[in-house]
């Protein structure tokens, strides 16, 4: 194979004699003695000879003369207005006279989105008004007092809703701030009133609203646009509460139920005399099934104090995986109202029968009767004592049901189903799946087909136009070329 | 050019007289309207009248004028282009009703020409006829010098093949202008 001591651009370089003196002429003598780059550099040599064949015609005489350019320098533009500055400067221009339009654009745009901004600030306000005014007479409904405060009205963190969470509106909301407006509760024994300021003046609202317990809302000391038909339903409503009997606080006999599987019976069953032990809590009842140490099974009810409820059933959640759960609130004010009103009756009876015994004297008979009286009365009144006793402390403490078993794990030797009862669950299975998916094919098909179609053919067109266009100008070019 | 610019107008009569024909043959290599060549010769003058003034003799004045001439070629061709997307394709002039030498070489060697690529054809163009170094084109396309030498190199070879088989072999090749 042989080699050259120069590359065939070196050559190429040469011929165009874009080297050194030097180096010029070594290529020279190696041109001189090697065919291959002598050959290489005749065919350069024969382009250059074939490209000198095309030539152009003579700009004819009269065309333009210099006299004539000379004159016209300042009238033609060559670049558009600012063709009479440097290209340097031309580009700052530009780029300033594009920066102005900018700022122009921006100067009437951003006015004009802060307006809108506000307006839909102040909107969502008027709405926050009347959702907090519904949720103030649900509130007062069902809990027969008003809210103490917005954070009342919010959801519970875990489980059921009480009086400070009544999950009546949204977390958002609940905090005191929403969409740039402010929202202070100020609760004044049975009336209240919300007012919702503009955290920023002037930028994220104008206006002041406020509503009470009216339901009226007002904007800036103003009825908003007379009474709606929500606020006149709302007014009605409180004024109707208003009316209603104002029960005793709230006592409600909570009651959780859960079944959760754990993978070390030994160990939850451990834990769960911590837990109890931790919460001052007891077992009501208590059943343990099957094998103590790997598949058993346990139901308890245990009672936990309520405030511990919380942190209760969350450790209790981490014992393994929680396959149900269920929480409810058995309202027993009244039931213990009444209870505590026959109490007092009882005593007032007994008392009265104690005086007779006491101040009157009459037969044996007569004595002997207002003792049995005395007697089934005070029999009467321990027992309501007791059932009292008992329903606080269903009040007091919270019941949980708890169902806890063993997660299943299969072992060698375990019978399992036979072939032919898996081959027919695997087609049942196969089957409803099919059934399954194209039924929700047709509903997709069905529900946003026709929109698909509506926008492909809204954009189809302008596309395909500018796509065909684009597509014969590039032609156009490549065949000119 | 340094005269003029000082303030000696005959000296641009001289510049003139000198480049017309180069700057026109440049353009109309390059369009296939004879009379917008013209234009653009005329533009390349103006250009160079307005410059004149801030011209400094950094590089050989010829490649300095080529680099003019090659701008307002450019500005021109993204105007054609844009034109024609929005409002159509202007009249074309087949150069080969237009040319001097309309003969069959000529229309074989422009096909030849039309089947390089575009970089590399202009670079050729360039070193072909109007005669610029390497270090020149490469500052006129803003590519190393090395880049310029490999695809001129490319383009002699490539042009060289598509000269050999005869002119018959590629009669398909429409004729027109070289962008």
């Amino acid at each position: 194979m042989k080699t050259h001591p120069y590359d065939p651009e070196t050559v190429m370089s040469y011929f165009d004699g874009e080297l050194s003196s030097t180096e010029a002429a070594d290529v020279a003598a190696h041109l001189h003695v090697c065919p291959d780059c002598f050959k290489l550099a005749n065919d350069f040599v024969h382009v250059s000879g074939v490209l000198t064949k095309w030539q152009v015609e003579i700009l004819p005489p009269g065309t333009t003369d210099a006299a004539t350019l000379l004159k016209t320098k300042g009238r033609v533009s060559i670049s558009g207005f600012f063709g009479w500055l440097r290209p340097s400067n031309r580009i700052l221009v530009y780029t300033v006279a594009v920066g102005a339009l900018s700022v122009l654009l921006f100067a009437i745009a951003v006015p004009n989105l802060i307006r809108s901004k506000m307006a839909a600030n102040e909107a969502s306000a008027v709405g926050s008004l009347r959702t907090l005014t519904t949720a103030t007479i649900m509130y007062n409904d069902q809990y027969h007092h008003l809210p103490p405060s917005l954070e009342s009205l919010r959801a519970p963190t875990y489980g059921q809703t009480y009086a400070d969470a009544a999950n009546l509106i949204d977390p958002t909301l609940a905090s005191g701030s929403k969409s740039g407006y402010r929202f202070t509760y100020q609760p004044l024994g049975d009336r209240y009133t919300i007012t919702a300021e503009a955290i920023e003046p002037e930028k994220s609202g104008t206006r002041l609203f406020s509503t009470d317990e009216t339901g009226i809302i007002f904007s800036n000391g103003k009825p908003l646009g007379g009474e709606s038909q929500v606020e006149k339903t709302s007014k009605t409503r409180l004024l109707d509460l208003e009316r209603a009997a104002r029960p005793p606080a709230t006592m409600i006999a909570r009651t959780v139920e859960f079944s959760i599987v754990v993978k070390d019976f030994a160990r939850a069953r451990t834990s769960m005399d911590a837990l109890l032990a931790r919460h001052r809590g007891y077992f009501a009842q208590l059943t343990v099934s099957g094998d103590s140490t790997s598949r058993g099974s346990l139901q308890a009810s245990l009672r936990i104090p309520v405030p511990e409820l919380d942190s209760a059933v969350t450790e209790l959640k981490s014992f393994g995986r929680v396959e149900h759960e269920s929480q409810s609130g058995e309202e027993v004010t009244m039931q213990h109202a009444d209870i505590v009103a026959r109490i007092s009756n009882a005593r007032e009876a007994e008392s009265r029968l104690k005086d007779m015994l006491r101040t009157r004297t009459g037969k044996v008979a007569d004595v002997l009767e207002v003792e049995q009286q005395i007697s089934q009365t005070r029999g009467q009144i321990e027992q309501m004592e007791a059932e009292l006793k008992a329903l606080e402390t269903r009040v007091d403490f919270a019941t949980i049901s708890l169902t806890l078993s063993t997660e299943f794990k299969d072992r060698v030797g375990e019978l399992s189903p036979s072939a032919s009862t898996r081959i027919r669950n695997a087609s049942v299975s196969g089957y409803r799946d099919f059934r399954e998916t194209v039924i929700g094919l047709l509903v997709w098909i069905l529900a946003s087909g026709p929109g698909i179609v509506l926008w492909a053919a809204i954009f189809t067109l302008p596309l395909l136009w500018i796509w065909r266009r684009w597509r014969a100008t590039q032609n156009r070019f490549q065949a000119a070329a | 050019m340094l005269a003029f610019s000082k303030g000696v107008a005959i000296a641009f009569d001289q510049l003139f007289v000198r480049y017309r024909q180069p700057i026109f043959a440049f353009f109309r290599r390059r369009t296939s309207d004879l009379p917008r060549a013209e234009e653009l010769t005329q533009e390349t003058f103006i250009a160079l009248l307005r410059a004149a003034p801030r011209y400094q003799p950094s590089a050989l004045f010829r490649a300095y004028l080529f680099a003019i001439a090659f701008r307002i070629l450019r500005a021109d061709r993204r105007k054609v282009t844009f034109r024609a997307f929005f409002f159509g394709s202007p009249a074309k002039v087949d150069l080969a009703t237009t040319a001097r030498n309309n003969n069959d070489e000529v229309l074989w060697l422009r096909q030849a020409l039309g089947r390089l690529d575009a970089v590399d054809r202009e670079i050729l163009l360039l070193r072909e006829f109007e005669q610029l170094g390497y270090g020149e084109i490469g500052k006129l396309l803003k590519l190393p010098l090395n880049t310029v030498r490999s695809r001129l190199f490319r383009a002699r070879l490539a042009l060289r093949e598509h000269l050999e088989p005869g002119p018959a072999a590629s009669a398909s090749v429409p004729v027109g202008e070289i962008s």
